[in-house]
């Protein structure tokens, strides 16, 4: 196959000798060095293949054993191009698109990200951008190395990563770390505290004392469920230390306050709509579209469209931006319209809030009070207020004894 | 001292001995001829091959040189006989 491809490169002919005796001129081409291949003998003359550049120096042999060469047919590379060598243009046009194509294969064009679980390929490409290796970069100014060591120390969650540039794409294979399941420690001695003051409700205990009852007031750190229990047998009539489990529930006040000015500012998206595309070639962006917004205020959506060919990201595409123009008006709020807002707002944030307690009461106040309104909110929230406190137990000498 | 010299003489291979051209068949399909010194007619039905010894002749059918060098030439086709020509 390779002797194939030399011959084609270099070119060959396919002759015939006619003589009364071509053996002699085989045996002066033996002699000689020259190679030929598939010398046979046809209708009493013999036909073969030899390179061109033997084929012009043969001419003296073939006199001298008195034989005549006739070339049937030539074939390879050099006779195409002086078939082609009027069209200047294509051979030109050939040789700098291969040159080009050499010349950007040495940048990375695409960046592949393989083997991502929980992590954004978005996160790992701006974390890749940081540490040098984006789009359009050329390769031998990157160290992967450096670039994988670093995107390990950036991203914690990366246990292994590497980096293979090939042919302008730079695939970035990634094993994410394993977290550790959270074991639960549950057997060191630890008192059940209130978190918050409130009056008790339900009292459930798993494990512990319990120290209060229904209807009794809490205030915060207060010890609900103590850690210290005593055994009920008289040869055990010992004090142990447990860890306390149970629920507390204790009915909860707490207020929020919310405050808007009088005069209120207004942004409100007008019909100043406009769009602004880039046509990004390799390294260059040039604008399509040379408006400009005309609004003081304005929002941008970007976008980006590659070209995609077999799965590769091409360097060539166009980036667009949607810019929408907004216009500021200023509103004074009258009491009733900064009511329904406030109100809005104390609503909204119960939801995210206390939204997962059971909501026994809830009392709004509205006031004014210079340029500006005010909405207090107290809810009234029954939950578990038992927390975790962990209690050091030391054993005394004398206990030991 | 002579005895020697003849036992000598006698471990010596043939062919080195008295210069001797080596062939070497595979079946009646190809005939590797080592020591030629070229070829005297060459067709289709007849390949005759000078060697140091004497010329030798190959008839068959569709008999073609598939490889030469200055002293091996390999004979292929469908070989019917071989002439040691004196």
């Amino acid at each position: 196959m390779l002797i194939k491809l030399i011959r084609l490169f270099r070119g060959y002919v396919y002759f015939s000798v006619i003589g009364t005796y071509p053996e002699r001129f085989i045996n002066v081409l033996n002699k000689s060095g020259i190679t030929y291949w598939n010398m046979i003998p046809k209708h009493g003359k013999l036909t073969g293949y030899m390179l061109v550049y033997d084929y012009k120096n043969i001419r003296p042999y073939a006199k001298g054993a008195s034989v005549k060469l006739r070339c049937i047919k030539k074939s390879g590379f050099p006779f195409l191009l002086k078939k082609y060598s009027f069209r200047k243009g294509a051979v030109i046009g050939a040789v700098l698109a291969l040159a080009v194509m050499f010349l950007l294969s040495n940048f990375v064009w695409d960046i592949k990200i393989n083997g991502r679980e929980r992590l954004s390929t978005s996160e790992i490409c701006s974390a890749l951008e940081d540490c040098g290796l984006k789009r359009g970069v050329l390769k031998s100014s990157v160290d992967f190395e450096a670039v994988e060591r670093k995107l390990i120390m950036k991203i914690p969650e990366i246990r292994w990563i590497s980096i293979n540039a090939l042919n302008g794409i730079a695939e970035v294979e990634i094993k994410e770390e394993i977290k550790k399941p959270k074991v639960k420690k549950g057997k060191y001695p630890c008192n059940l505290t209130a978190d918050s003051d409130g009056i008790i409700t339900k009292t459930i205990v798993n494990k512990g004392t319990c120290e209060v009852k229904k209807g009794s007031a809490v205030m915060k750190n207060q010890v609900l469920v103590s850690c210290v229990v005593k055994g009920t047998n008289e040869a055990e009539n010992k004090l142990s230390f447990v860890h306390s489990n149970g629920k507390i529930y204790a009915d909860i006040e707490y207020e929020k306050k919310f405050i808007i000015p009088n005069k209120k500012n207004n942004i409100i998206l007008n019909s100043n709509y406009n769009e602004k595309s880039n046509l990004n070639f390799l390294w260059t962006s040039l604008p399509l579209k040379l408006d400009c917004p005309k609004s003081e205020i304005y929002g941008e959506i970007p976008y980006e469209k590659s070209l995609v060919f077999n799965n590769v990201t091409l360097p060539i595409g166009i980036s667009s931006r949607k810019i929408y123009g907004f216009t500021e008006t200023e509103k004074i709020l009258d009491k009733s319209s900064a009511k329904k807002l406030l109100l809005k707002q104390s609503r909204l944030s119960e939801i995210f809030n206390i939204g997962k307690y059971s909501v026994k009461d809830i009392k709004y106040s509205f006031k004014e009070i210079n340029n500006s309104y005010k909405l207090t909110s107290t809810y009234t929230v029954n939950k578990n207020i038992a927390k975790v406190r962990r209690v050091q137990v030391k054993k005394s000498k004398k206990h030991n004894r | 001292m002579r005895k020697k010299v003849n036992k000598l003489s006698e471990k010596v291979p043939v062919d080195f001995k008295y210069n001797l051209p080596v062939i070497e068949f595979t079946g009646n399909r190809r005939a590797v001829i080592e020591g030629s010194t070229g070829v005297i007619l060459y067709s289709d039905d007849i390949i005759k091959i000078n060697t140091r010894m004497s010329p030798i002749t190959f008839k068959g059918r569709g008999l073609s040189i598939n490889c030469i060098s200055s002293t091996c030439v390999i004979v292929e086709g469908f070989i019917l006989s071989v002439e040691f020509v004196n």
